[in-house]
């Protein structure tokens, strides 16, 4: 199986913040969802991806070649998303398009303008007037109209109103029937990814948390609810991230069985972790 | 690279016609009736100030945007965008010298005269004036954007100052070594009169195309390491 994106021992430094050896792969074809945090480096990462940054050490592949070496012809086949999308304000929305399309030899302006209409973006009228959330639209609208093999999606659903969102999520599983289109999609709204992410991978403080399929996840975690008195020095060592309240313990762990062995299956409750659940409580222990 | 000079082209065509629009009056006036500014000044200054001026919109532009990461996002590569605007820069800068030719052949009131401008000699000499200021002017603005082009015209005014009062206060102007200006202006005289031969010319344009290479990797380098 061949990948759309190969990303190996990745890293980058800002004042005050670290993206240690980051390294996952996607398949071609599938949808990898990209959470974390807020400052987690989901951003950075997207951003090294389309050499907006400079990398300080590692590798990025995208449909199998080098993202500097043969940067024009990756980003010929990448359709990008902003987390803040950026237009010239006193451009019309066809001039924009007009501007964009240019760059591209397999822009379609057929399909921009039928996306334009299925987004209700006004052709004639100024970017510079449209809110984050239009913007986001007219964003979307230019990444899938040049055939596109990867697209890659920072936030893209931060500032839509839900019915747009749902349908954006939508067109997004629509796109994968071609089997070859494939999709890098960061949020900090893990129920973004509730249906249509295929893989995960979690960052957290620059580093990856993990980085698997959604069957993975959720075979590998184990979300344990108990009364603290079933804390002790054998069993806290088990769990990935602990929450403790008067009333007892929610535990995350990659390690059922053990806990199960421990602490019995009558003292103790254990669930599939929501990947919100995952999230919240990972986050939280760091 | 001809994808990105259209663009800078469209952005900036309101800016460029009203710009000839001023031009044009300017050089009427100044064609037919104003005395005391030399017409080469007046060639030289309005070739910088329409290659200034496209740099520092285009600058002034991406930074109020901040559509740096949108052009940079799209297939071209960076040393191509820096190439495109250099070459933009140079090619408005030599359409300003050809238009203002042009006017003053065209027009019948004109007391301009045109082999004082239109000759090998003011022609280089034109050209490394201004890449001397444009060699040190663009890789500022490409790599800071307008705040460059700022810090570079404070860093150059302070500069300037501190040269002029050194030369005063230790009273190296009545010395061996000239004022700077007094040097500067009989370095052009020099250059620009009748002593000055096809070796000096041909020095000329390797100083041109040394200042416009070494601006171009500077600036090209700079962009590269910009993080947007």
């Amino acid at each position: 199986m061949d990948d759309a994106l190969v990303i190996r021992n990745l890293s980058k430094s800002y004042p005050g913040f670290d993206l240690r050896n980051v390294s996952f792969r996607l398949p071609r074809g599938y949808i990898m969802g990209l959470i974390g945090p807020n400052g987690a480096g989901k951003t950075t990462i997207i951003k090294l991806i389309l050499n907006l940054v400079r990398r300080e050490g590692g590798e990025i592949a995208v449909l199998g070649r080098d993202n500097i070496v043969d940067e024009t012809w990756i980003k010929e086949r990448i359709g990008f998303v902003h987390e803040t999308p950026a237009f010239y304000g006193h451009l019309s929305v066809r001039r924009t398009a007009s501007l964009v399309g240019r760059f591209y030899d397999a822009w379609d302006d057929g399909r921009f303008r039928r996306l334009a209409g299925e987004f209700g973006l006004p052709l004639d009228k100024k970017v510079g007037r449209f809110s984050r959330g239009t913007k986001m639209k007219l964003a979307l609208a230019l990444a899938l109209s040049h055939d596109a093999e990867f697209l890659v999606l920072d936030e893209p659903t931060s500032g839509l109103d839900p019915v747009f969102r749902r349908e954006l999520l939508a067109t997004l599983s629509g796109l994968l029937q071609d089997g070859r289109t494939s999709v890098l999609f960061s949020t900090h709204i893990t129920s973004d990814l509730d249906r249509p992410a295929d893989f995960i991978t979690f960052l957290l403080g620059g580093e990856v948390v993990f980085s698997c399929s959604r069957e993975t996840l959720r075979d590998s975690w184990v979300l344990v609810k108990g009364g603290g008195d079933l804390l002790d020095e054998r069993s806290r060592p088990l769990f990935r991230a602990l929450r403790e309240t008067p009333f007892g313990f929610q535990g995350l762990t990659s390690r059922g069985a053990e806990v199960r062995r421990l602490l019995g299956e009558k003292q103790a409750a254990y669930e599939k972790p929501s990947l919100d659940e995952i999230v919240f409580l990972m986050s939280r222990e760091s | 690279m001809h994808r990105i000079m259209r663009q800078d082209l469209i952005f900036n065509r309101n800016n460029l016609l009203l710009m000839l629009a001023i031009m044009t009056c300017v050089f009427v006036y100044f064609a037919g009736w104003a005395e005391g500014l030399s017409p080469r000044a007046y060639f030289l200054l309005a070739a910088f100030y329409v290659g200034a001026s496209m740099g520092i919109t285009l600058a002034a532009r991406e930074d109020k945007h901040k559509t740096a990461a949108l052009i940079c996002s799209l297939p071209v590569r960076r040393s191509t965008i820096v190439a495109a605007r250099f070459v933009l820069t140079w090619a408005l800068m030599l359409l300003t010298l050809v238009y203002a030719s042009l006017l003053t052949a065209v027009l019948p009131f004109s007391q301009i005269d045109l082999i004082a401008v239109v000759n090998v000699k003011f022609i280089l000499v034109g050209l490394l004036i201004l890449s001397a200021v444009f060699s040190l002017i663009l890789p500022f603005t490409i790599r800071f954007g307008v705040m460059g082009v700022i810090l570079f015209l404070v860093a150059a005014q302070v500069l300037s100052v501190l040269v002029l009062l050194a030369f005063h206060f230790f009273r190296m102007e009545n010395s061996l070594f000239p004022s700077p200006l007094r040097m500067v202006s009989r370095g052009l005289r020099f250059l620009l009169g009748p002593s000055s031969t096809v070796i000096h010319m041909l020095i000329i344009v390797a100083i041109v195309l040394a200042f416009n290479a070494a601006s171009f990797f500077a600036s090209r380098a700079l962009y590269a390491r910009r993080d947007l």
